[in-house]
């Protein structure tokens, strides 16, 4: 699983964000994109990954922000909840945030248990990018 | 969930009403003994997917569970309650029980509507808890829901959850391979479009090979069982395909269903008979019963003897 070229190595990644589905009951869509907002990878439906891209970014910055000035720590992740769904936006390793796109009984206790084998996931195949 | 559990390990254990825990396997047996002790609380259970039963002396009056819609999807998706009644019905709710008896005041719903999606809704929990399979549990203080009026008697649950799983076997398969399935529009339906029913268009229209059939059910704002009924009987229909890694549909439900009896049965039946006139006269008896006694083996008829 070598970047042989930066533009094409996304399927591998599409797939772990594929696999959410199969591993969190109620996930529908997921997008990875990079820490300034730029779409890496998606496995959506109708949602529109390069928006979901970009505001993951802005999501993210509003959350660290708030979770400065609360005096709450470090942010964990941020969780949309809505009448008919939910979002949870989360980071990447440095570089990368994931946005996971769920409907309203999305099982939480599954994809908090999840997510953690997912980044790891996600974040050694990010690794390639960086050439060392 | 289902009718058949042996004695709760837990109806004997420590006397006081919460904050007990056990093992999987016998969750209605627990929640008989429950009703028995006629507690009021929570069973939260951790299985995949979990969930949690709201009881009111020991009647279920509520069901949470990932894996089907609850009372709030269901009354929200359907339409039956629009956002802001359900806000301002939750506002409105002075103690844990009382958010449906606000929701009914306020007029938003009707009291039998009410109380027909929520005991509906207990029932499809039990189906969705069922077909998720076993988990630990633990016992829990009084949670705040859109509670059930009159409660449903575990018994009944269980009954039901039985009936509804061997349906699902009989006519499709392992229910929880059912569960993974993710179905999609069939090239060519068998039936035009104007001859189905409102619910299969709905599907239809739902359904795009990423929806597995609790998917659609929180689309819908349908039950789990409701759903995948339809998705089985659309499937023989030629309406939908089962997408990805679950068998195509028609090839093999029918296997399924007719394999296991039949087709063992007629094959050895004539192998036998050609070999054992000229063996022992007297190990023909024998040789009937066990069909494993194929020709290409030893001459030596060392069953017979043994059987003597």
């Amino acid at each position: 699983m070598h970047a042989h070229s930066s533009a094409t190595s996304s399927a591998p990644l599409v797939d772990v964000l594929a696999s959410l589905r199969e591993r969190v009951m109620g996930v529908s869509e997921s997008v990875l994109s990079t820490a300034d907002g730029l779409l890496v990878a998606a496995d959506t439906d109708t949602a529109q990954p390069e928006a979901i891209a970009a505001l993951a970014a802005a999501t993210l910055g509003l959350g660290a922000r708030m979770a400065q000035q609360a005096d709450a720590g470090s942010l964990r992740d941020v969780v949309i909840r809505c009448g008919g769904g939910q979002i949870v936006v989360l980071s990447v390793g440095d570089r990368a945030l994931l946005s996971i796109l769920g409907d309203e009984g999305v099982d939480v206790a599954a994809l908090q248990r999840e997510s953690p084998a997912i980044v790891e996931e996600l974040l050694a195949l990010l690794a390639a990018d960086v050439p060392s | 969930m289902t009718a058949d559990g042996p004695d709760p390990r837990s109806a004997d254990t420590e006397g006081d009403r919460s904050g007990r825990s056990g093992s999987p396997r016998n969750v209605p047996a627990l929640l008989l003994g429950l009703r028995q002790e006629r507690f009021s609380g929570t069973v939260r259970l951790f299985g995949a997917p979990g969930g949690t039963i709201h009881l009111r002396a020991g009647l279920i009056h509520a069901i949470e569970t990932p894996g089907t819609p609850s009372v709030e999807s269901a009354l929200l998706k359907s339409g039956r309650v629009d956002d802001e009644s359900w806000a301002a019905g939750l506002s409105a709710v002075r103690d844990t029980d009382g958010l449906g008896a606000a929701l009914v005041a306020r007029g938003s719903v009707g009291a039998a509507e009410l109380e027909v999606v929520c005991a509906g809704t207990v029932f499809e929990g039990a189906f969705a808890l069922a077909v998720g399979g076993p988990g630990e549990w633990e016992t829990g203080d009084p949670a705040p829901t859109v509670l059930s009026r009159y409660g449903v008697e575990p018994q009944s649950v269980a009954e039901e959850t039985t009936r509804r799983l061997a349906l699902v076997s009989r006519l499709w398969g392992s229910p929880a391979e059912l569960a993974r399935a993710r179905a999609l529009p069939a090239g060519r339906p068998d039936v035009p479009a104007e001859r189905l029913p409102h619910r299969y268009l709905g599907l239809l229209a739902l359904a795009n090979g990423r929806r597995t059939s609790r998917d659609l059910a929180f689309a819908s704002g349908r039950g789990l069982f409701g759903v995948m009924v339809d998705l089985i009987r659309m499937n023989g229909l030629g309406l939908v395909q089962w997408e990805g890694r679950a068998p195509a549909g028609r090839p093999s439900t029918a296997p399924r269903v007719v394999g296991d009896g039949r087709v063992p049965a007629p094959a050895p039946s004539p192998v036998p008979t050609a070999h054992l006139p000229r063996r022992v006269p007297g190990g023909r008896r024998a040789g009937h019963t066990p069909d494993g006694a194929r020709p290409s083996g030893g001459p030596e008829p060392t069953a017979p003897q043994a059987g003597l």
